[in-house]
C-alpha cells in the first residue's frame, strides 16, 4: 500500500483515529482519576496535575509556585527528608515535575510492581506536607532555585531578554507580568507561612487531577487509588477565585534596548496572540511554521539565504490559558550589524503573508509534519500521560486529541492569511539585546537586581 | 461515603505515626498510614532485533515496535570526527551537516521542503566516533522517505553556497561558545583530557576559514561507504517490508576508500593528572562558576567496570546520591551536582560535573574532594547504598525500551566499539553479580588517592583567592583552554 506523490499530498491516513482510550471517574474528596491501560512494558507512570502555576502567585511572591515545586519533593512527617526520593530510585523509579505559568506537574515513572508506592507516596504528600514545613527546608530550596535561576536566567545567553518579556508584554496587575522564576527578592522574601498557606489553597484533591498510565491491573489499581489517594481529606468548599483577566493586545513597554554576554546582537519580536485552543491558536503555529520552520520556510529563504541578515531565525507561538505570545527570534551576522534592517525585514515577510496567504505547499507540508508531532507525542507512556492531564485541564476532556489536530486539519489558506494579517497590523513589542561593551570587563551586569520582569524559566 | 474519610483523618491527628520503613507489629495493615511493600517484579521480556545482510555485505538491524505507525531508519558510519586531518578539526562534522544541504540536484530548500511534504525528517551529522544519516516518517511513506535519504547518504552535491552561510553560522557559534560557561567548560575539560588529540582536537575559526568543499568531498570518498556502515531500522515495519527497500536502494551502494575503521592510538592523546591541580578559567561576572572534577579509569568492558558503576551510583550517579544530597539538598549551592563515566574509544574518563553560586566555588571543590576521598576511606559506601542504585539502575533499565531508538543504539555501540555479544543482554546479571567488595575495590584500583583534574570555569577575582587557600596548584587558561602566561602558582 506504498503511495505515490500525489497520494502523499493527503493527510495521512492512519494519523486520522489518534485516541487516547481511558476511564475517567471522581473520587469522594473531589480528586479526579484517569486510567490509561497499556501493559506492552511492564511500567507505570503517575502524573499528578495541580491547577496552580505562577499565574496565581500575589503580589511580592513572584517565582513563589515554582519554589513550592521544589519543597514538594522535601518530605513529611511520615517519609521525612529525602524519602521521597530515596525511596523512588531505590525501587528502580524516576522522577520529575515542572511549574508554568498555568499549573504544575509531577510525574513519577517506574516499574509496574511499585504502583502502590508511587500511589501511597504521592497521597502522603498531597495530604501532609504541611505538617512537616520548616523554615530549614524553605532556606534550602530557595538557595536550590536561586541557583536554578541563576544557571537559566543570568548564565544564560540572551537569558535577559526572556526575564524582560513578560513584564514587557502585560501590564503589572496582568497574572503573567512576571516570570515563573520569579525575582531574587521575591523568593527571599517566601515565608513558612505562605507555604502552608499555599498548600492548603491549591494543593488539595478538588484542584488536581491524577493520571494512572501503564501496566496494571484495572479492577485492583481502584481500590489501590481508594485507599491511598482516596484518603487524602475533601477540603472545606470553597472558591478558588481565579479571576480571568481582561485581554491584552498591546504590549506594555513597546521597545526594549538591553545588554547582555552575547557576542552578536539579536532582535526579539513579540505579538500578543490568541489563547490557547481558540479560534486562531492553530492558525498562529501555521505561521510560525510557514515563516521560520526549516530551511524552506518563508524567514529563512529570505533574511539569511537571501539577504544575508541573519545568522539564525526563528517563529513560534506560545500558546498559554490567559493569553498567548507569538515571538520572532533573528540573530544578526555581525556585532555592529543594524536591527532596525532585520526587523524590517521580518515585517516585510508578515506582510507578504498577510497579503497573499500561504500556498498551497506550505500549508501542507505544514500540516504533515503537524500530523508527525500529533504521532510523536503519543510514543512515550509518559507524554500520554502528560497530555490527558493538559487536555483535561484545558477542555474538560482528558482526551482531546483528535479534537486538537482536526483543528490544524480544518484550516483554510484563509484563516492563514487572517492569523498573519493579525500580526502584520498589530502593535509589537521589540527587545534588542546588544553585546555588552565591555564583556571581558570585571564586575558587571550578572547581579541579582536587572529590575525589569519578565521571561521564562 | 464521607465516614471513609472521616476515620483516617481521625488516625491522622492522634494516631501514631509510621515510620519510612515497611511496619511490622500486630497492628493491621494500613493502606493509609503503612508503607506498600512492593510486588515481585513482572517478567521483562527485551524486544528481539532481527538481523540481515545485503548482497553487498550491508548489515541492517530491525528492531520492530507496532505502537505508532512510525519507522526510523539509521545509517551508522564509522567515521567521526577522530578522522579529521590535523590541521581540519570539524571536517567530518562540517561535511556530515553539508550532506543536508544539497543533493541530488536538489538544493537544500528542496530537501526540506519534500521531507515536510512527506511529514518525513532525514537529518546527518557526525559525533567524535561515528557518523549518522537518519530518516524517520510514517511507514505508508517509507519508499519516498528512504529515497529522500538514500539521495542525502549516496548523491550530496557540497555546494559552495551553502557551505558559506554554513561556515559564517559555525564560526558564530564558536564565538558565542567562548561566552558561554557551560560551553567553555566542555570544551577546556576534553582538552585537559587529550591534549590537541582525539576529543582535544577541536575546532577554530582559521579551520573553518580554510575549509572548502573540495576538502569535504575527499572527507566523503575516504569514509562514506558500504563496507563502513551498519543500517538500524526500528519502528512499525517488518524485515520483509524493509529489507527488499533498502536491497534496492543500498545494494550498489560501494565501498569507501579508506581502510581503518576505528582508531589505534587515541590512549596516547590520554593525559591523566599526574598531581590534583585546579585549572581556572575567568569568566567575568559570572553568576555561578562550572566545576568538573575527574580522571580517566578503565574501559567499560574491563571486570572491574560494573562494580565501579554502581559505586559510581552511589557517589554521584543519582539524584539521592552523596555528592548532589551534599551540594544541592544539604548546602544549596546548586541547582545540581552529578557524577558519570564517559566510554567512548579512549579509556572510560570518570568525572563529577556541577555548576555552584560563585561565593561557594571554592567550598564545593573542597567539599567535592572530601566526598571523592571519604568514599575510599572514613565513609566508605555501605550494602545499602550499593543496593540503592543497583535498584535504581534495573528497576529503570526496561523503561528504556519503550521505543525501538535504546536498542537501536545499542547495537550501534555494540558494532562500533566491538562490544560482547552479551553486551545489552548480559547488562542486569553483571549489576546483580557485583559484590560490596568488589564495588570497594574498583573504587580504589580507579579513582582512590589518586590526582584529579579541577576545572573551575567561573569569576576568578572572586573565587581566585578561596581557591587558592584550598592549597592546590592553580594554572590559569583561556577559554580555548591554553595556559595563561606566568600563572603557575606553586603551593606554599
Amino acid at each position: 500500500m506504498f503511495l505515490l506523490l500525489s497520494a502523499a499530498l493527503a493527510s495521512p491516513a492512519q494519523a486520522a483515529d489518534l485516541s487516547l482510550p481511558h476511564e475517567r471517574y471522581q473520587l469522594d474528596n473531589g480528586l479526579t482519576v484517569i486510567l490509561h491501560h497499556d501493559d506492552s512494558l511492564p511500567q507505570v507512570v503517575v502524573d499528578t496535575w495541580y491547577d496552580v502555576g505562577s499565574q496565581n502567585e500575589v503580589a511580592g511572591r513572584t517565582g513563589f509556585a515554582h519554589l513550592f515545586e521544589h519543597l514538594m519533593f522535601m518530605g513529611t512527617t511520615r517519609l521525612p527528608g529525602s524519602g521521597f526520593d530515596d525511596l523512588m530510585e531505590q525501587s528502580g523509579g524516576w522522577n520529575n515535575a515542572w511549574t508554568s505559568e498555568d499549573a504544575t506537574n509531577y510525574y513519577d515513572v517506574g516499574p509496574s510492581h511499585i504502583l502502590e508506592l508511587l500511589l501511597w507516596m504521592e497521597a502522603d504528600r498531597m495530604e501532609g506536607l504541611d505538617g512537616a514545613m520548616t523554615q530549614e527546608k524553605l532556606d534550602l530550596q530557595r538557595d536550590v532555585v536561586r541557583n536554578e535561576r541563576r544557571q537559566s536566567v543570568e548564565d544564560a545567553p540572551y537569558g535577559e531578554a526572556w526575564e524582560a518579556l513578560n513584564g514587557a508584554m502585560y501590564p503589572a496587575d496582568h497574572p503573567y507580568a512576571h516570570p515563573v522564576i520569579g525575582s531574587h527578592e521575591d523568593l527571599q522574601a517566601a515565608t513558612v507561612e505562605d507555604v502552608v498557606a499555599f498548600f492548603q489553597k491549591y494543593y488539595v484533591p478538588t484542584n488536581a487531577s491524577l493520571v494512572v498510565a501503564g501496566d496494571f491491573d484495572p479492577v485492583a489499581v481502584k481500590a489501590l487509588i481508594e485507599q491511598t489517594l482516596g484518603t487524602v481529606p475533601r477540603p472545606p468548599d470553597m472558591v478558588v477565585g481565579s479571576v480571568v483577566p481582561d485581554p491584552v493586545d498591546l504590549p506594555v513597554t513597546p521597545m526594549l534596548e538591553l545588554t547582555d554576554e552575547v557576542q552578536l546582537p539579536a532582535t526579539m519580536l513579540t505579538w500578543h496572540s490568541p489563547k490557547v485552543l481558540t479560534s486562531g491558536d492553530a492558525a498562529m503555529d501555521v505561521v510560525a511554521s510557514i515563516l521560520g520552520e526549516g530551511r524552506s520556510s518563508r524567514l529563512y529563504s529570505a533574511l539569511l539565504h537571501e539577504q544575508g541578515l541573519v545568522t539564525e531565525v526563528q517563529a513560534y507561538q506560545m500558546s498559554q490559558e490567559l493569553g498567548s505570545l507569538f515571538q520572532v527570534f533573528a540573530l544578526a551576522t555581525s556585532p555592529d550589524d543594524d536591527l532596525e534592517a532585520i526587523e524590517a525585514a521580518v515585517q516585510a515577510e508578515l506582510d507578504r503573508l498577510a497579503q497573499d496567504g500561504p500556498t498551497e505547499e506550505e500549508l501542507t507540508r505544514t500540516r504533515n509534519q503537524l500530523e508527525l508531532h500529533f504521532l510523536r507525542e503519543l510514543e512515550d507512556l509518559n507524554s500520554r500521560a502528560e497530555n490527558l492531564n493538559r487536555y483535561l485541564h484545558l477542555t474538560g476532556e482528558a482526551d482531546y486529541v483528535a479534537q486538537d489536530l482536526q483543528r490544524y486539519r480544518d484550516l483554510t489558506p484563509d484563516d492563514i492569511k487572517a492569523a498573519a494579517a493579525m500580526l502584520s497590523t498589530a502593535r509589537r513589542q521589540t527587545t534588542r539585546i546588544y553585546p555588552a561593551p565591555d564583556s571581558e570587563g570585571g564586575e558587571d551586569d550578572a547581579g541579582d537586581d536587572t529590575g525589569a520582569e519578565g521571561g521564562a524559566q | 461515603m464521607s465516614a471513609a474519610i472521616l476515620i483516617p483523618t481521625l488516625l491522622l491527628a492522634c494516631g501514631p505515626k509510621a515510620p519510612p520503613t515497611p511496619v511490622v507489629d500486630s497492628r493491621p495493615f494500613d493502606h493509609r498510614l503503612d508503607m506498600p511493600e512492593p510486588l515481585a517484579p513482572r517478567e521483562f521480556q527485551l524486544p528481539q532485533a532481527e538481523e540481515a545482510t545485503l548482497s553487498n555485505g550491508l548489515r541492517v538491524v530491525l528492531v520492530e515496535n507496532h505502537e505508532v505507525p512510525l519507522v526510523w531508519v539509521q545509517v551508522g558510519l564509522r567515521a567521526g570526527a577522530w578522522t579529521d586531518p590535523h590541521d581540519q578539526p570539524g571536517l567530518a562534522s562540517v561535511t556530515m551537516d553539508m550532506l543536508n544541504e544539497g543533493a541530488a540536484g536538489k538544493t537544500a530548500a528542496q530537501l526540506s521542503n519534500a521531507q515536510r511534504k512527506l511529514g518525513s525528517t532525514v537529518g546527518s551529522s557526525a559525533g567524535l566516533d561515528s557518523a549518522t544519516v537518519s530518516a524517520s516518517g510514517l511507514r505508508e511513506k517509507l519508499p519516498e522517505t528512504l529515497d529522500l535519504m538514500v539521495d542525502v547518504l549516496r548523491h550530496p552535491d557540497f555546494p559552495a553556497d551553502e557551505w558559506s552561510l554554513m561556515q559564517k553560522k559555525r564560526i558564530q557559534t564558536l564565538k558565542a561558545n567562548r561566552e558561554d560557561p557551560r560551553s567553555i567548560g566542555d570544551r577546556v575539560w576534553e582538552k585537559l583530557g587529550f591534549g590537541d588529540g582525539y576529543a582535544g582536537h577541536q575546532t577554530t575559526e582559521a579551520a573553518y576559514q580554510a575549509m572548502t568543499v573540495k576538502d569535504m568531498k575527499r572527507w566523503y570518498e575516504a569514509n562514506v561507504g558500504a563496507q563502513n556502515a551498519v543500517v538500524l531500522v526500528g519502528g512499525d515495519t517488518t524485515m520483509a517490508e524493509i529489507q527488499p527497500l533498502l536491497e534496492a536502494r543500498l545494494a550498489d551502494w560501494g565501498a569507501a576508500k579508506r581502510d581503518l575503521v576505528r582508531p589505534t592510538d587515541v590512549d596516547e592523546h590520554v593525559i591523566q593528572p599526574e598531581a590534583t591541580t585546579i585549572y581556572l578559567v575567568d569568566k567575568p561576572g559570572a553568576a555561578q562558576s562550572v566545576l568538573r572534577v575527574g580522571r580517566f579509569v578503565g574501559k567499560r568492558t574491563d571486570a572491574d567496570a560494573p562494580a565501579f558503576q554502581l559505586h559510581n551510583m552511589a557517589v554521584g550517579g543519582m539524584f539521592t546520591a552523596r555528592i548532589n544530597m551534599n551540594l544541592r539538598e544539604d548546602k544549596g549551592w546548586t541547582y545540581g551536582a552529578w557524577s558519570w563515566v564517559d566510554s567512548n574509544y579512549a579509556t572510560d574518563r570518570w568525572q563529577v560535573g556541577t555548576s555552584v553560586m560563585t561565593p561557594a566555588t571554592a567550598d564545593a571543590v573542597s567539599e567535592i574532594l572530601r566526598e571523592v576521598a571519604e568514599a575510599g576511606q572514613g565513609h566508605r559506601i555501605s550494602q545499602a547504598e550499593l543496593d540503592n542504585g543497583r535498584g535504581y539502575l534495573l528497576g529503570t533499565w526496561p523503561l528504556g525500551f519503550e521505543n525501538p531508538g535504546k536498542l537501536m543504539s545499542e547495537t550501534e555501540a555494540m558494532w562500533l566499539y566491538d562490544l560482547p555479544d552479551d553486551w545489552i543482554t548480559g547488562a542486569p546479571d553483571r549489576l546483580r553479580a557485583v559484590s560490596l567488595g568488589q564495588a570497594h575495590t574498583a573504587w580504589d584500583t580507579w579513582v582512590r588517592d589518586q590526582p584529579l583534574a579541577i576545572l573551575v570555569v567561573g569569576d576568578a577575582a572572586t573565587v581566585g583567592e578561596p581557591l587558592s587557600a584550598l592549597g592546590l596548584p592553580i594554572v590559569k587558561l583561556d577559554a580555548d583552554g591554553h595556559p595563561l602566561q606566568a600563572t603557575l602558582e606553586t603551593p606554599q
